[in-house]
C-alpha cells in the first residue's frame, strides 16, 4: 500500500449557523482546506468522499450532490458514506483505502451536518432511530443519551464512577474549547453547574451531553509523491482501525465498556507499530462525558475501572501527561455528525504540526477515536509528523 | 398484536413474538444447528446463516444489569417522559438479556444494579403489547 498524507485542514465555525445552508458550510471548509496548502485550486483535485450522516437533518435525500456541485466538483468520482456519528471518520477510510490502493493522487474528504433546525424533539428522534427501532427505540424510546445513561449506570455500580467525575471531563473540555475559535460554546463550567444542570437522562445531566451543532469540516488526502510538492508538514496516517458492535445495546456482552473501540483500537496500534504510550495527544469520542470515560478505559490509557482516577488527577489536560480533547471535544466544540470524524483530524493534524490553540508540546504521535451510535461503529486513526 | 408502545418495524418473519407474548410467554429463537439463543428472536441464524430455528420459551427472571430515567423522549415518546427502561441479564444464561420498562410498583430511588426482576408481558392499548420488569 502506498503511504497517505493530510495536507490541508478546512474547518467552519461549529455552532448554531442560521446564516447559512448544509452547501455553503461545507464550501466554507473545502475553501479553507485549499488555502491551507499549495494544491492552488479544486481542479487539481482527483475525487471527493462526502460524510453526511442524515438526510433527515439535511432536508435532503441523496445530499452528497448539492456540495459537490457547489464546491465546483461535478464531473469528478464521488461517493457519499454514513457511519452515524462516526461518518467522518468512515469517509477518511474510502480516501486513504482509494490513495493507499493507487486508484486516486488527491483526494478532498468532506464532512457536514446541519442539526439545529430540526429541534430538540425531532434531533432527539432522529439520532434515537441511530440506534435499533424495531427492537429498542420503537418499543422503549431509548434515546441516544438513554443508551449511554446505562452505561454510566453500570460503570457506576461496578466501579464507583461518580457523576461528579463525570462533570470533571466536562469542565476539562469546556475549559479547552474557550481557545477554539471555531467551538460551539466556548465557555468555562463548573462541576457544581454540571451537577445543577437539568437531568435529561439519568445519570447524564445537560452538561454531560454535547450539543445540537451546525459545522462542516475538510482535509484535502494524497499519496506520497504529492506531499512532497504540496506541503512542508505533511501528516501521515499510519493506522487504521474500524470495528463494529451489535445493533441493538441490550445484546452487548458488556454494559461497562465498548468492545469494538477496543477491537479497532488494537487493529489501528498493530498497523501503525505503536503502543499506546507513543501517542501524544488524542481525540476521543466524548458525545457524553461517560463515553470520554469510557474511551481512556478502552483504549489503554488506564485501566479498566480507572477512568474516573485519570480526570480526578487532570491527567488528560492540554498541559498533563494524557492530553485528550485539546479542541474542545464534541462537550464543548459541538458534534455535527458528519463532520465530526473530519473536525478530529483536523484537530490532530494541527496539533502534529505544531499549530494548536492548546498546543501540547512536541507532539509526534496522535490519535483520533471517533464512535459511531453507541459502539455500532467505531473508527481509531493513529497519525504521525 | 404487535410488539412496543410505538411499533416502527411491524413486518416481519418473527411477528409471532407479539402473539406468545400475548399468551404470557417471552420467546426467543434458537438455533437447531449450533444451538445459539438469541433475544430479541431472529428468524435466522447469525452465526450458521441458517434459518431453521425453533422458538424457546425464556424464564424472564434475572438481575438488574442497568437502567436510565428519560426525561427528555423523541417526538413519539414526548407523552411519556419521564418514564424509566432497564436491561436485565437472565438468571439461566446472563448473555441473554431483556430490555424492558421498569414497573411502575417499583419506587426509582430503590433501583440497584443486581436486583432480581422479572420480564413479564404487558398488553397496551390499540393491539399492542410490551414488557415491563416487575420486582419477584
Amino acid at each position: 500500500m502506498k503511504k497517505v498524507a493530510i495536507v490541508g485542514l478546512g474547518h467552519s465555525k461549529f455552532g448554531v449557523r442560521k446564516d447559512i445552508s448544509l452547501r455553503e458550510m461545507a464550501y466554507e471548509s473545502v475553501k479553507g482546506a485549499i488555502e491551507d496548502c499549495n494544491v492552488g485550486s479544486v481542479d487539481e483535485i482527483e475525487a471527493s468522499v462526502t460524510g453526511i450522516t442524515s438526510d433527515e437533518f439535511a432536508q435532503q435525500v441523496v445530499p452528497a450532490p448539492i456540495i459537490t456541485d457547489y464546491i465546483g466538483m461535478v464531473g469528478k468520482p464521488n461517493v457519499r458514506v454514513e457511519a452515524a456519528c462516526a461518518t467522518g471518520s468512515a469517509a477518511i477510510m474510502t480516501a486513504y483505502s482509494w490513495i493507499a490502493s493507487g486508484l486516486y493522487d488527491i483526494v478532498l474528504a468532506v464532512g457536514a451536518e446541519k442539526m439545529h433546525e430540526a429541534g430538540t424533539s425531532h434531533a432527539t428522534e432522529i439520532m434515537a432511530m441511530a440506534g435499533d427501532s424495531q427492537w429498542e427505540y420503537g418499543p422503549f424510546g431509548v434515546t441516544f443519551p438513554g443508551f449511554y445513561a446505562m452505561l454510566a449506570i453500570a460503570h457506576m455500580a461496578k466501579f464507583g464512577t461518580t457523576s461528579e467525575q463525570l462533570a470533571k471531563i466536562a469542565v476539562k473540555n469546556h475549559k479547552h474549547g474557550v481557545s477554539n475559535p471555531n467551538a460551539h460554546m466556548r465557555k468555562e463550567i463548573t462541576v457544581e453547574k454540571v451537577l445543577d444542570s437539568f437531568m435529561v437522562a439519568y445519570p447524564l445531566h445537560l452538561y454531560d451531553c454535547c450539543l445540537i451543532t451546525d459545522g462542516a469540516a475538510a482535509i484535502i488526502m494524497v499519496s506520497e509523491e504529492k506531499a512532497k510538492e504540496l506541503t512542508d508538514t505533511p501528516i501521515w496516517i499510519e493506522g487504521i482501525g474500524c470495528s463494529t458492535d451489535t445493533a441493538t445495546v441490550m445484546e452487548r456482552s458488556t454494559f461497562t465498556g465498548i468492545n469494538s473501540t477496543r477491537k479497532a483500537a488494537q487493529m489501528a496500534y498493530k498497523m501503525a507499530g505503536i503502543t499506546i504510550k507513543d501517542v501524544d495527544v488524542a481525540t476521543v469520542h466524548d458525545c457524553f462525558t461517560i463515553a470520554e470515560l469510557l474511551a481512556y478505559e478502552d483504549l489503554d490509557f488506564c485501566k479498566k475501572g480507572d477512568g474516573g482516577k485519570l480526570i480526578d488527577e487532570g491527567e488528560t489536560y492540554y498541559d498533563g501527561s494524557t492530553p485528550i480533547n485539546t479542541d474542545g471535544g464534541l462537550k464543548s466544540k459541538g458534534h455535527p455528525l458528519g463532520a465530526t470524524g473530519i473536525s478530529m483530524a483536523v484537530e490532530i493534524s494541527k496539533q502534529l504540526r505544531g499549530e494548536a490553540y492548546n498546543q501540547v508540546e512536541g507532539a509526534e504521535i496522535g490519535l483520533a477515536h471517533n464512535v459511531g451510535g453507541s459502539g455500532q461503529y467505531i473508527f481509531v486513526n493513529i497519525y504521525r509528523r | 398484536m404487535l410488539f412496543g408502545k410505538n411499533p416502527i418495524i411491524t413486518q416481519t418473519k418473527v411477528s409471532e413474538f407479539a402473539e406468545r407474548l400475548k399468551e404470557n410467554k417471552i420467546m426467543g429463537t434458537k438455533c437447531k444447528k449450533c444451538g445459539q439463543i438469541y433475544y430479541p428472536p431472529r428468524w435466522a441464524c447469525a452465526k450458521c446463516l441458517t434459518e431453521e430455528n425453533e422458538w424457546v420459551e425464556l424464564s424472564g427472571e434475572g438481575k438488574l444489569a442497568t437502567f436510565t430515567t428519560l426525561n427528555v423522549g423523541g417526538t413519539k415518546f414526548e407523552k411519556d417522559i419521564p418514564y424509566t427502561v432497564g436491561i436485565i441479564e437472565l438468571k439461566e444464561d446472563q448473555n441473554i438479556k431483556i430490555m424492558g420498562w421498569i414497573s411502575n410498583n417499583i419506587d426509582r430511588e430503590n433501583l440497584e444494579v443486581g436486583m432480581d426482576l422479572k420480564a413479564v408481558p404487558k398488553t397496551l392499548e390499540d393491539d399492542k403489547i410490551t414488557i415491563e420488569l416487575i420486582k419477584v
